[in-house]
């Protein structure tokens, strides 16, 4: 419950940021300073449970539960030094924050500097590892906006960090998937007493590698240390908390907390060492070569933290507890110092060591703490740095792998701390030496949070015994084993003394000769940083992605037709080569009539592929049109047939209007092109042809054909079987199919407007040029004598096919087609510049076209369900009229479709805009996209 | 209740088309017809809830069409997946209508009757169980978007309406080539009496390869995505959140469907598969980074997570099935905030050109809230529904030892988090903004030059702002949509009830 | 199966049209893409029994397969529909090119940035 306590706590202070803004200002980081120490205090009500019988309290809500995962805080020793960490220095960090940030808006500051706490306290207390995650990714994210916070400076760093921290975090989280998939569970405890680590070296090693990255990409440890210097842009409390003392040391968490089951894994210690070792000595040199103060403490931290890495790879219980303890010492000197190089930041406005000379005589305060701190750091005596070091030099000793890698690991380890002990050096030396005398004052209490930072480095170091339970019950979580040796802030003589006599002697000589020094490493010792290299790949990302998008940067339909067709196209190639077994094809499917049309179609098949003018190829499709009506004939679908003919009348006719607006002839395709369609064409045409032979006339009639051919009568009282599963069986299809049609009326006119409003002028030169169409124009008078019968003979034909239609081939929509094709005829004859009718009928047609045949289909439901015809049967004039709901849709079918060919051709017809242009109140039109563009244009 | 529920499903289809059509008549009815086009999805929303705490008890309900004996009707289906999916693209429906208004969309000459129509048709192809009357649907689906895509627009725009009404054309004849195919062979149209019968003969497995050849092209995975990513970007911010909503997502639920019932998930295509959806993944991520306009990237976005979410195909099995549904209902809100979002700001500032666009992170600082919480969503970081789903994904790719699915999982959503931080610091960050502004002068390219002070009206931010919100409840709740994704599942594993409900067996 | 061949022909000469350049015969191809369906639909049903599906006395011996009717009857309306917007995209413009892009331009921008 006391951890919740805690956490609600930190959790509390982000919400109150806002508020606390408007009254307090930045002097809220007080209250926020002191809420801390509270949670503090709620963590540690419980430190004797864990220090003495190592089990401290849980508390557990379920969370997911059908994904099984809990929401379950368990306090133990490892999680109570980092809490104690995170809201120890977080603390001392908002006190100095308080004095040290500008007088206004910190508002953002101090909510995500209180998020980060709760996210780190999350992180160390949970013990589910999903959610452990989760407040993983929370860490990221704040350093993320605490970084872009701080201005234009701080944009791209704070972008490359998150890139980096994301894709360890994408590492870590595939880790928590395959460990939660494997082990069927998300609890920690549960996860390390797992049997599977050893059952399965594999996969071991594989979590292994990819928690190293995570952790890796979080403590900014090689090859992934770019980030941590470039994110010094953000303000000096930032930098103090998160990337010296808390966020960076997240990375050392995981690695402790999963150390109990890697640190007998070979490649666990062996990247850990190497690469750790590596990162401090590097992190070192950079750090000498460093003249900026924050930069010089930046990569002191990557050092220091590769130096932690390295203690941890060597996975015996001393090393484990001390670089817990090192954890402790590095926290408080390195924030300290972070904190003192801000004050001096405000003293003298730069943190050029060059331009600091002599600074720290004048202010004592600040001056010992550095000079505590950096003692610390470089490791002496009494200082809690120094016995850390000790107890490492010690546990190298019985360090893993064959025995030749020892004195390696010492000697590099030395070196490493020798480069330490020698930046240290630097920093006291240069801000002692030299008489530097205009300085600005600051407010004294800005000195506090250092100097407690600093005091507490040499007070733990005496009161090491008292921190020793402690590390005792944190070694126990992270390294399973019980400590059974203690620490002394005097650990007597050994070789591990000598070992560090040695680093002072040659850490001093190096001081001394500083100078010297400064020209053999002042110079670029790597041809890049790591920086450099993150914004190489970026960009050749960035590039590769251009071309991608280039590729299908085309509004050309073809390009983006012929793909589909090949995927069919392969898909055919696959089934032959298959050869699927075949039945034997029923009966005789050819008839002699087919042979006739076939060769009848061939003609103006090929006709039309290589027609230059419009005209003729319309005459041609018109011709395929009407031989194909006689085949559907032959193959006894008369509706099919009537429908066919008519649709093709009207097509032609609505072709002829749209022509005329259009150029005589077609354009020209090169050779290429036509190639290219043919060999997709032709092959089509063979799989098509394969496939109606393969797929059809195979099986007898099928059940559902042959139950309306049987009951269609009974069920429906129309003989026309075709019909009565029209406007029957298969209504549903119908009244999509019509709606569809009436919503094409729809759809024309919004594509006029749009055109129209958007300016869309006649180019003149098609006025005057001869269109397409022209041709008609001369030899229109017989139509118009033709057009005076043709509409009342049209509407009287189309009433007696819609009545019959249950019984003879007919039904609404061969009704509305006639009566189209009558009123088409007419304004083919009439002049083509006015209306023959108002122009909101055709949309009172379509409307109420629908609305009928809705409303007839929902009147179902009075006999049972919907589209439910209601019959009534009765006799006149020697038809046996069936009047049933079913006429009643079919009428709605006839005015929608009127409706429509109406409302086209009157669209199709006229050249002048017929509506007032509606100015569109929008912000413009929609862009034009990019075609192909250019990697430069695609940065940002 | 059984009863009433099943036999007023039609009403889900009915009711918009009804209202469209008086709409059609009063063209100039402009507040009924705003009144209509929320009615209208509210309406869906309380159906589809309904439905949903009705499945609890009745896994699958149907209703033969016209009261005809079971296998010779038309029948209208209901599983907890397709209330699901009903509940959600009622939903984004219903908020895009609110955006309409707001941006005067709605303005515009039958632009009301088109959105109803398009509405009814998305319930049509989700409730159908007759392949037909799913190609008829389909169209229902498609004339209304060929209304829709065209406004707005000036001549310059006809080369990208024409583009999709030509590739959504041949889609649609494919299908009913398709479907034809599938008669031929079989005698029936009828999902129910098809099941498993893909399964069982190669000749049926290639008719309907061509169905889902179809239905791959209006769901746009690589090779044939091109089409989208030119097309939706032209369209009017709204359109473009509707289409990205509705089309791509009816497109793979059928498929999802037609995989189950037809195939019975057969074993033998999901590595195929794998390879297929994981190309759409990276093509679609790639390319995003590449673009330079707000809809253009999360079109291409739409290609990469549609890769995600039918890798919960490619996984088959009750695991992989159900992460994939999460996926498509987190996929449908975040990925329409993120359109109305971007919509919103286009509106306003009359451009989405990254290259134009700058500093709203101070002047609108609710648009770039929602904006970062859809990003983030998008790329699956806590604590949206965005990491669920991916967790989700994530667990069963591992289950199910696909890794290559796995190494795709986490290389692909790095490069969107990419593509979504490339929007953030050049819109949302000011111009200044390090480095690219010099790059871009020596390349000779304008600079940002528009003043983006203006503030973003409330009612335009709103409706992107909510869905965010939403997926942000469902990422910290995420049990009750887990739970209906795990229903879901269980009835494309076990497809027994489906058929016994259709076939009244 | 002399009516596989007449597909065939249809579709190859559809599909022909269909990747020309120019919205009009791209429009024409189409219209015949349509043709091919119809026909191809109307085949599934079998092409032996031909007489016309009306109920009769005489059984239902050798009437043809009604299904597919009422299928191409469905899709042939709809096909109808969208042509027709087909047309009106093709002919709102007076240019029905469909080369005429933007992206045509950058392209060759595009070469000559890479040249350099």
């Amino acid at each position: 419950m006391n951890m919740i306590a805690a956490l609600s706590i930190t959790g509390l202070c982000a919400v109150l940021t806002p508020l606390l803004e408007i009254y307090a200002k930045r002097k809220a980081g007080y209250l926020y300073a002191t809420l801390f120490i509270v949670a503090l205090g709620f963590i540690w009500i419980d430190a004797d449970k864990v220090i003495d019988q190592n089990n401290g309290p849980t508390f557990s809500r379920t969370w997911i539960e059908n994904l099984d995962i809990n929401f379950t805080l368990q306090l133990n020793g490892l999680g109570l030094l980092f809490s104690t960490l995170i809201l120890g220095i977080g603390a001392l960090v908002l006190f100095y924050s308080s004095q040290y940030l500008p007088k206004e808006n910190n508002s953002s500051f101090y909510a995500l500097i209180c998020v980060f706490a709760f996210a780190m306290l999350g992180l160390v207390l949970i013990d589910d590892i999903i959610i452990m995650f989760i407040f993983w990714e929370f860490t990221t994210l704040c350093s993320f906006f605490l970084i872009s916070r701080s201005g234009h400076s701080g944009y791209l760093p704070s972008l490359r960090t998150l890139l980096l921290t994301g894709a360890g975090g994408l590492s870590l989280l595939s880790v928590v998937t395959a460990i939660r998939a494997e082990t069927n569970t998300s609890s920690i405890t549960e996860i390390l007493n797992s049997p599977i680590w050893n059952e399965r070296p594999t996969f071991t090693a594989t979590m292994a590698v990819l928690i190293i990255i995570a952790a890796f990409t979080k403590s900014a440890q090689f090859p992934f240390h770019a980030w941590l210097p470039d994110a010094m842009a953000a303000i000096m409390p930032v930098s103090a908390y998160l990337h010296a003392a808390a966020m960076v040391k997240a990375g050392i968490f995981l690695l402790l907390r999963f150390s109990p089951i890697f640190s007998s894994t070979p490649i666990w210690n062996l990247l850990l060492i190497s690469l750790g070792l590596t990162t401090m000595i590097m992190g070192a040199v950079f750090a000498l070569q460093r003249d900026d103060l924050k930069e010089l403490l930046a990569y002191s931290t990557v050092s220091q933290l590769g130096f932690l890495v390295a203690t941890i790879g060597i996975g015996t219980k001393l090393a484990i507890a001390a670089a817990i303890l090192h954890v402790l010492a590095h926290a408080l000197f390195k924030s300290s110092l972070f904190m003192s190089a801000g004050v001096l930041d405000k003293l003298t406005g730069t943190r050029k060591l060059s331009e600091l000379g002599g600074i720290a005589r004048k202010v004592p305060l600040i001056g010992a703490t550095i000079i505590i701190s950096c003692l610390s750091m470089a490791g002496v005596f009494p200082l809690l740095g120094f016995i850390s070091k000790e107890y490492v030099l010690k546990s190298l000793s019985d360090s893993p792998g064959p025995e030749w890698t020892t004195p390696l690991i010492t000697l590099s380890m030395m070196l490493g701390s020798i480069l330490t002990f020698a930046y240290c050096g630097k920093i006291v030396a240069s801000i002692y030496v030299g008489n530097r005398s205009e300085m600005r004052t600051v407010n004294k209490t800005l000195n506090y949070a250092p100097a407690v930072a600093g005091l507490l480095g040499l007070f733990c170091a005496f009161g090491i015994k008292l921190i020793d339970p402690l590390l005792v019950s944190t070694t126990f979580t992270s390294s399973s084993m019980v400590l059974d040796k203690n620490f002394y802030l005097w650990p007597g003589v050994s070789k591990e003394l000598g070992y560090t006599a040695i680093i002072y002697v040659l850490g001093t000589f190096l001081i001394w000769r500083r100078t010297e020094l400064g020209s053999i490493i002042n110079r670029q010792l790597f041809p890049g940083n790591g920086v450099i290299a993150f914004e190489a790949i970026r960009k050749s990302l960035l590039n590769l992605g251009v071309r991608v998008r280039n590729i299908t940067s085309v509004d050309s339909p073809p390009r983006h037709l012929a793909i589909p067709l090949l995927l069919v196209l392969t898909l055919g190639f696959i089934l032959v080569l298959s050869t699927p077994k075949l039945d034997p094809v029923i009966g005789s499917a050819t008839k002699p009539t087919d042979w006739f049309l076939a060769g009848l179609l061939i003609i103006p098949i090929g006709g039309l592929m290589v027609a230059r003018t419009r005209i003729s190829a319309l005459v041609l499709l018109g011709t395929i049109g009407v031989l194909l009506t006689l085949l559907f004939f032959t193959l006894g679908a008369p509706d099919v047939g009537f429908t066919q003919l008519l649709i093709e009348l009207l097509t032609v006719i609505f072709m002829m209007f749209s022509l005329r607006r259009l150029p005589k002839k077609f354009h020209r395709t090169n050779k290429k092109r036509k190639v290219a369609a043919a060999s997709i064409a032709i092959p089509f045409g063979i799989f098509a042809g394969l496939a109606t032979y393969a797929y059809t006339g195979r099986r007898e009639l099928s059940n559902v054909g042959k139950y309306y051919l049987e009951n269609a009568k009974e069920e429906t009282g129309g003989t026309n079987v075709v019909n009565t599963i029209l406007v029957d069986f298969r209504a549903a299809d119908t009244l999509v199919e019509l709606t569809v049609f009436a919503t094409a009326g729809l759809a024309i006119m919004a594509a006029l407007i749009s055109a129209r409003v958007l300016g869309a002028q006649r180019r003149p030169h098609v006025k005057h040029a001869l269109t397409a169409a022209d041709i008609f124009k001369d030899n229109n008078i017989p139509v118009r004598v033709v057009s005076k019968i043709i509409i009342p003979l049209s509407i009287v034909m189309s009433i007696y096919l819609m009545l019959r239609g249950h019984y003879e081939p007919g039904g609404g929509f061969i009704a509305a087609l006639v009566t189209s094709v009558g009123i088409a005829i007419l304004y083919l004859g009439t002049d083509h510049r006015n209306f023959i009718h108002a122009k909101w009928l055709p949309y009172l047609f379509i409307g109420c076209g629908m609305a009928i045949a809705l409303i007839s289909s929902i009147s179902g439901y009075l006999s049972g369900s919907f589209l439910r015809p209601l019959h009534l049967d009765f006799q006149a004039m020697g038809f046996t009229f069936n009047l049933s709901t079913s006429i009643i849709f079919d009428t709605g079918v006839y005015f929608a479709v009127i409706g429509v060919v109406l409302a086209a051709i009157n669209r199709l017809s006229s050249d002048s805009p017929h509506d007032k242009v509606q100015i569109s109140n929008h912000k413009g039109t929609i862009e034009d996209l990019a075609g192909p563009i250019t990697p430069a244009e695609a940065s940002l | 209740m059984t009863e009433n529920l099943s036999s007023l499903l039609p009403l889900l289809v009915a009711i918009p088309l009804l209202f469209a059509s008086i709409l059609v008549v009063y063209p100039k009815a402009k507040v009924l017809g705003r009144i209509l086009i929320v009615i209208s999805p509210a309406f869906s929303i309380i159906y589809s809830v309904l439905l949903l705490i009705e499945h609890a008890n009745t896994p699958v309900i149907a209703e033969l069409i016209g009261g005809w004996p079971a296998g010779f009707a038309i029948a209208f289906v209901s599983d907890t997946f397709t209330a699901l999916m009903l509940l959600t693209t009622s939903i984004l429906i219903f908020t895009c209508a609110f955006f309409s208004i707001a941006s005067k969309d709605s303005d515009e000459r039958y632009f009301e009757p088109l959105f109803l129509v398009l509405s009814s048709g998305v319930a049509g192809v989700l409730l159908t169980a007759d392949l037909f009357n799913l190609f008829v649907f389909i169209e229902l689906m498609f004339l209304p978007s060929c209304g829709l895509i065209v406004m707005r627009k000036g001549l310059n725009k006809l080369a990208s309406s024409r583009l999709y009404v030509t590739i959504n054309l041949l889609t649609s004849s494919i299908l009913v080539i398709g479907i034809g195919l599938i008669y031929g062979a079989t005698g029936t149209v009828n999902l129910a009496e098809l099941a498993g019968t893909a399964k069982d003969s190669d000749l049926v497995a290639g008719a309907f390869g061509v169905v889902l050849i179809a239905l791959s092209i209006k769901a746009a995975i690589f090779p044939t995505h091109g089409w989208l990513t030119r097309t939706y970007p032209s369209a009017s911010p709204v359109v473009s959140a509707l289409f990205s909503g509705l089309h791509t997502k009816v497109a793979i639920f059928a498929m999802f469907r037609i995989y189950s019932v037809a195939f019975l998930g057969d074993t033998k295509y999901l590595f195929f598969f794998t390879v297929l959806f994981v190309l759409t993944m990276l093509i679609g991520a790639l390319g995003a980074l590449g673009e330079t306009n707000l809809r253009s990237i999360f079109a291409f976005h739409m290609v990469s997570q549609i890769g995600y979410i039918l890798l919960g195909m490619a996984l088959f099995g009750y695991v992989g099935l159900a992460a994939g549904i999460f996926y498509l209902i987190h996929h449908l809100i975040i990925k329409a905030s993120l359109f109305l979002t971007a919509g919103a700001i286009e509106e306003t500032f009359g451009t989405g050109k990254l290259s134009k666009l700058h500093g709203l992170a101070r002047s609108n600082k609710v648009v770039a809230i929602s904006f970062f919480m859809a990003a983030m969503s998008i790329s699956g970081i806590p604590p949206f529904s965005g990491f669920i789903a991916k967790f989700n994904l994530l667990s069963a790719s591992i289950v199910e030892d696909n890794y290559l699915a796995t190494t795709a999982i986490i290389v692909v959503s790095i490069i969107t988090l990419m593509s979504m931080l490339k929007i953030w610091s050049s819109v949302f960050w000011d111009s200044e903004f390090a480095g690219n502004d010099i790059e871009r002068t020596s390349q000779g390219l304008t600079l940002k030059e528009i003043d983006t002070s203006t503030k973003v009206r409330t009612t335009l931010i709103a409706p992107g702002l909510s869905l965010a919100l939403l997926s942000l409840v469902i990422g910290l709740s995420p049990n009750l949509l887990i739970n209906l994704s795990q229903r879901a599942a269980t009835s494309l594993v076990d497809i027994e009830p489906y058929i016994k409900a259709v076939l009244e067996l | 199966m002399i009516i596989a061949v007449i597909v065939g022909c249809l579709f190859a000469g559809a599909i022909y049209l269909i990747l020309q350049r120019g919205m009009i015969r791209i429009a024409f191809g189409f219209v015949l893409l349509t043709n091919a369906i119809n026909l191809f639909l109307l085949s599934t049903g079998g092409t032996t029994n031909r007489e016309q599906p009306f109920v009769s006395k005489s059984g239902i011996e050798g009437l043809a397969d009604p299904l597919p009717q009422s299928f191409v009857l469905t899709a042939i309306v709809i096909s109808f529909a969208i042509t027709v917007f087909l047309l009106t995209l093709s002919s709102i413009s007076p240019n029905d090119d469909t080369n005429h892009e933007h992206s045509v331009i950058e392209a060759a921008a595009i070469k000559k940035e890479e040249e350099k």
